[in-house]
């Protein structure tokens, strides 16, 4: 693994030996707002020197703080079209502290992202922050730091996000000028898809997490650095970010189309465990149910997501609450309405039903949606797939001499698979629709009543059990693991010429019905306690 | 085979997305078809460097794992494998046949399966028993949604003559025959029986329920 390092290492020192001329260029608009922020207000100096002060104190509850409430308001306050000060600037500010710089620079970037353009000069040093970040990190320089969770998570978080933004900037080519696509073409492995993944797999190689979570939440090793046996996972920060980075690597696999993979990663999460480390950030609970599902949708495992999107569902509800005030709030929404279309497609394939709450928010959002899908609609089903699908990118680089806009192309091709498989199942509900009529009919005569001819009609009802014969997983087992089951919303044979459809018998659903209504009696008690308490 | 299954298995270990493993991955392909094995996985990882250099794309290879892919059904494996091609492979024209071919196999319509396979025989060339797995793939619809069938029919469905088709079936263990109807052996799912749906409430969601009001 050093040797991977080693690599990515190298290739950022041929950036700083190389390609400095070139950089240039693009330089302009960094030095101007270096000018900009000649004048830092002063109470943005001393966030900074406290900032700085905490964190290498390892309060990392005071930290959190710093960095999730006060972060956010001085960027509210000084910041809102304008960027932070200026790494080198900052630098007088907390003593030239060269590991606090690294964190901040991130920050600095990624401030950038979100609220300004960022140019291909602030890109480009973006990325080699990270790598001197990673780099860094893999070789041993936090072992004596203490970091939140919340900050570790965003940091990879944005790290994939900046590279998927990266692939679609350097495919638009319309509007590049000679010199940025000359740059382009030179610096190939400026956030290179094959670096990026190089770096998730080596923090999760470092962080020795999959030992951790497969000894039960232990580590396997030491905990004393002198030891021979010396294990990473013991300290939390790469314990975090070992484990963040294998949620890293689902969102990769799947921004890239590679749904298996995405599920294989997984494998050593566990996901009974109330405490497991994903529960620590909202942020990344949601994206490792969102793109979990999005993986059993595009494997057509529909049993699957209706499943866990069910209970995702339903879970987001219950928690969103304490974020009305976060500045992932907006976030969490989204997404949220995401994963209700993908239940939404989802639910159109499967014989399954959830749970009434879940299927109250569907209406609300997406009723008329279903209606239609049931009914056959294709671009319903691609509607709604395009607003919830990730944003895919193309890896590799596009025909530099053709200077064409190719950003769409992978979320083109990807929607378009899907469709095809759309259009393969619209049999099905039809089938059923006049399967249900019948107790024992003649094929051929079905096959009138479909108006088609009997051959035809025969292989709607071989495309009926193919499609309604699935791959499942259970609760209990990895994401990737599962079984193929029949799960067909009407059952039928056909004996010979004549085609015999059975009965389906439904049982009351006791359990579900005191669940609601002991629910509805705490709402209610609840609700006479706060009447109390505000009486008094 | 094994021995070059084993080595792949540990290249994929260390270096999943080195281009240079690419000769290896497409060495393990040809032999898949040569010997009627398979191994999707290592077929998927090297789709995905071709995505990763797409300039290294051998289009014969593609066609085989998609071959390969398309007898896995019911698996997944032929959309995972569409997934990773880009836009110029997609065009390809065997690979458009082979993506005619799954719509076919996918939607029961394998009648036109077998018609399109006849005029495109060379596609297939050199993959060992890749007709009799999709023979098998049929074979198992089929005996998911007839519980007695005449032979006629299914000789059509499997493009097979009538002396073949019962030492096919002979091979799966389907030998009950009577005034050529064949009875497949009794499933789940060609059986007249009423099916009841219960109630599924797994104490995970008891559990989850509760402890939100506690």
């Amino acid at each position: 693994m050093n040797g991977l390092v080693e690599d990515t290492r190298s290739s950022s020192w041929r950036r700083n030996n190389s390609t400095d001329l070139n950089m240039n260029t693009f330089s302009d608009l960094s030095d101007r707002d270096a000018d900009a922020h000649f004048n830092v207000p002063e109470s943005v100096q001393q966030f900074l020197s406290y900032f700085r002060q905490k964190f290498r104190e390892g309060n990392v509850s005071e930290v959190h703080t710093l960095y999730e409430t006060s972060f956010n308001r001085y960027s509210e306050r000084y910041f809102k079209t304008t960027s932070w000060p200026n790494p080198e600037v900052a630098a007088k500010y907390v003593d030239n502290d060269e590991v606090f710089l690294l964190f901040y620079k991130e920050l600095y970037y990624r401030h950038i992202y979100s609220r300004l353009q960022p140019t291909l000069a602030q890109r480009v040093e973006a990325w080699d922050n990270y790598c001197d970040l990673f780099n860094f990190i893999l070789n041993d320089g936090i072992v004596e730091f203490d970091l939140p969770p919340s900050w570790l998570w965003d940091i990879t978080d944005e790290f994939i996000y900046q590279f998927e933004t990266w692939c679609h900037y350097r495919n638009r080519l319309k509007n590049k000028t000679e010199e940025e696509i000359a740059y382009l073409k030179d610096n190939e492995h400026i956030w290179n898809v094959n670096f990026l993944l190089q770096y998730l797999h080596a923090m999760v190689n470092k962080s020795n997490i999959c030992p951790w979570l497969l000894n039960g939440n232990e580590p396997v090793g030491s905990s004393d650095p002198d030891d021979d046996d010396f294990d990473y996972s013991t300290i939390p920060v790469y314990r975090f970010l070992g484990y963040f980075s294998i949620i890293g690597l689902l969102r990769v696999h799947c921004l890239l189309g590679d749904y298996k993979l995405a599920l294989m990663v997984l494998q050593p999460l566990d996901f009974d465990d109330n405490t497991a480390l994903f529960t620590r950030v909202t942020a990344c609970y949601i994206s490792l149910y969102y793109y979990m599902t999005f993986a059993f949708l595009m494997l057509r495992r529909y049993e699957d997501a209706v499943r866990v999107l069910g209970s995702t569902l339903l879970h987001i509800g219950r928690i969103k609450q304490h974020h009305t005030r976060s500045y992932q709030y907006e976030q969490i929404h989204k997404r949220t309405d995401q994963m209700l279309a993908l239940l939404a497609i989802s639910l159109v394939f499967s014989c399954q039903n959830v749970d009434e709450s879940v299927n109250s928010m569907l209406r609300e959002k997406f009723g008329d949606k279903i209606l239609r899908m049931r009914q056959g609609e294709e671009s319903v089903f691609e509607e709604l797939f395009i607003y919830a699908c990730p944003k895919f990118v193309s890896p590799c680089s596009p025909d530099y001499d053709r200077p064409i806009d190719r950003h769409m192309e992978a979320s083109y091709l990807q929607t378009k698979t899907f469709m095809r498989e759309v259009g393969q199942r619209l049999a099905v509900p039809e089938v059923k629709s006049f399967l249900s009529l019948y107790t024992s009919i003649e094929l051929a005569k079905l096959a009138q009543f479909m108006e088609t001819t009997e051959e035809m009609f025969r292989s709607f009802l071989l495309c009926f059990k193919h499609k309604t014969f699935v791959f499942r997983g259970s609760p209990g087992q990895a994401p990737a693991e599962g079984s193929f089951v029949s799960c067909a919303p009407v059952s039928f044979y056909v004996d010979n010429d004549v085609v015999r459809v059975m009965d389906t018998k439904m049982e009351s659903k006791f359990g579900e019905y005191f669940l609601q209504h002991i629910g509805k009696l705490q709402d209610f008690i609840q609700m006479l306690e706060q009447k109390t308490k505000l009486s008094h | 085979m094994e021995q070059l299954s084993q080595q792949v298995n540990d290249l994929l270990q260390s270096r999943r997305y080195d281009p240079e493993i690419l000769t290896d991955l497409e060495r393990y392909v040809e032999a898949q078809c040569k010997e009627g094995a398979y191994d999707g996985d290592a077929n998927l990882a090297c789709l995905k460097l071709y995505q990763f250099y797409p300039e290294k794309t051998n289009v014969s290879v593609v066609v085989k794992i998609l071959l390969k892919a398309l007898a896995a059904l019911p698996s997944s494996d032929f959309v995972s494998c569409l997934y990773l091609l880009g836009e110029k492979t997609q065009r390809e024209v065997p690979v458009v046949t082979v993506i005619t071919w799954a719509d076919f196999l996918e939607t029961g319509n394998f009648v036109d399966f077998w018609n399109s396979l006849q005029t495109n025989k060379d596609i297939i060339q050199g993959l060992v028993g890749i007709e009799d797995s999709f023979r098998e793939f049929m074979l198992a619809v089929i005996s998911r949604t007839y519980y007695r069938i005449h032979l006629s029919v299914l000789q059509k469905l499997l493009c097979m003559s009538q002396d073949d088709l019962i030492c096919f079936l002979r091979r799966h263990g389907m030998t009950d025959i009577t005034n050529d109807i064949l009875r497949f052996p009794s499933t789940e799912e060609n059986q007249p029986r009423p099916k009841t749906i219960g109630e599924q409430l797994p104490l995970r969601k008891v559990l989850e329920s509760l402890s939100y009001y506690s």
